[in-house]
């Protein structure tokens, strides 16, 4: 058995190894990813070899910001230990690790993927540059959104003062406010990639649609974040509540329950509802009189492909509220 | 690789820029150690971008092993690098660790600023 003083040291060094841990994962899948689209236009057309690596370039500087929110949240929790630290902290440092490192994976990913799509777009119309690499950029920065909402958790996990919180079962609602965002934050993150992917390939299609095309992107990202935004609904709400003293251990694994709850499900209707939208933004791109009733569409699959995860926010309620 | 060349060395001017301009507010008002971070994390966040265009060739030529070595070591170096200001800001109290913060994403807000502010303008004053 270890004592209580070296577990609670000991996992904010486990924290740190989970926010950078995991964080790289989605980065170097999401540049990985930029890179291999890059290689297949360079195949296609050599000639465009300078325009196509700086569009590399800098499509995978902007993916890497998800890595880089990891890496602080890593450094913090690696050298800031606070002089007194209990089990509760020492539990706020894992989940504080796990909702960053976690969250970082969809939006490394999704931030890659336009990126990819925009350096095949560059060979295919090199006079469209400037929309292509606009929506790129775009796609990529609202796609790390979900890493942003990770980085935050962990920032309230690590700075908030809970010493009126008892810690037991403190502890769980700490390890599930932070599977709670960085869960679901992955199906977005995931998702996003999927719709801004689709919208640069469209623009490249049909420059004319532009306006309709990132229109429907934005719209139909924004509404593919709300997944995350239930995990981070639940992630407060565990933060935030309030328990009485409870020793047992079913009061602990309700609290954790409601993190894992909507942290898992939040990952597939995340990804189910950047695909709705991927779908609509392609079409609009092939056919922009269609705009109207593939908005609507859209939006009611999304509302449809959702349910799931309202499902999931329910029972994280139940058991945080109820239960 | 000179297009390659070109975007470094215009990124990284301007987050250099961005970065002392910022400081020098950041002095005037009163928040030197914020100023300090912002100037270290620039410096680090502009090594990295030079390193990430620097293993780009190497990435790109040689067998898969050596390019996914390449790669591998790149990340491990960068991340490596980007984690020192941090430390610092940690450790010393005349660096505040908010300045290295944005300091450390100023490449990228650059990227974002010519883009769409810079690019904007030119094409207003070009019609």
């Amino acid at each position: 058995m270890i004592d209580t003083a070296t577990f609670a040291s000991a996992s904010y060094y486990v924290g740190g190894g989970l926010a950078i841990g995991f964080g790289a994962i989605g980065a170097a899948l999401g540049e990985g990813y930029t890179a291999g689209l890059a290689s297949e236009a360079l195949s296609q057309k050599p000639e465009s070899a300078g325009e196509v690596v700086k569009n590399m370039l800098v499509g995978q500087a902007i993916a890497e910001s998800a890595a880089i929110f990891a890496l602080v949240v890593a450094i913090v929790l690696l050298f800031s230990q606070p002089e007194v630290v209990t089990p509760l902290t020492a539990w706020s440092a894992i989940g504080a690790g796990l909702a960053m490192g976690l969250s970082a994976i969809g939006s490394g990913l999704g931030s890659g993927m336009p990126g990819g799509a925009a350096c095949r777009g560059l060979v295919r119309q090199p006079g469209n540059r400037g929309r292509i690499q606009t929506t790129m950029l775009i796609g990529s920065a609202v796609a790390q959104t979900p890493a942003i909402f990770g980085m935050v958790t962990a920032f309230l996990l690590i700075f908030l003062d809970f010493s009126s919180i008892p810690a037991y079962p403190g502890w769980a609602a700490m390890l599930g406010a932070g599977l709670g965002t960085g869960l679901a934050a992955i199906g977005s993150g995931v998702g996003n990639g999927f719709t801004a992917e689709e919208a640069v390939d469209g623009i490249t299609r049909n420059p004319e649609a532009a306006k309709d095309t990132t229109r429907l992107m934005l719209i139909g990202m924004s509404v593919g974040q709300s997944t995350t935004i239930y995990g981070f609904l639940v992630s407060l709400l565990l933060i935030f509540f309030g328990f009485a003293e409870d020793t047992s251990l079913s009061a602990a694994m309700k609290l954790l329950g409601a993190g894992l709850s909507s942290g898992f499900g939040g990952i597939g209707p995340g990804i189910g509802l950047g695909l709705v939208a991927a779908g609509a933004v392609k079409w609009v791109a092939r056919n922009q009189e269609t705009t109207g009733v593939l908005t609507r569409t859209m939006l009611v699959g999304m509302a449809v492909t959702e349910s799931t995860s309202i499902y999931a926010l329910i029972v994280s309620l139940l058991l945080i509220v109820v239960f | 690789m000179e297009a390659v060349r070109t975007i470094r060395k215009k990124y990284c001017s301007q987050a250099m820029v961005a970065a002392v301009a910022g400081a020098v507010l950041m002095i005037l008002v009163g928040e030197k150690a914020i100023g300090k971070g912002l100037v270290l994390g620039t410096l680090f966040s502009v090594v990295n971008f030079v390193l990430m265009a620097h293993f780009i060739p190497r990435t790109m030529a040689g067998s898969r092993a050596m390019s996914s070595a390449a790669a591998f070591g790149s990340i491990l170096l960068r991340f490596a690098l980007l984690a020192v200001p941090l430390v610092v800001s940690l450790r010393v109290e005349s660096v505040h660790i908010i300045g290295v913060v944005i300091g450390l994403f100023m490449v990228q807000l650059t990227l974002m600023f010519d883009h769409f502010v810079r690019r904007r303008f030119s094409s207003i004053g070009n019609t």
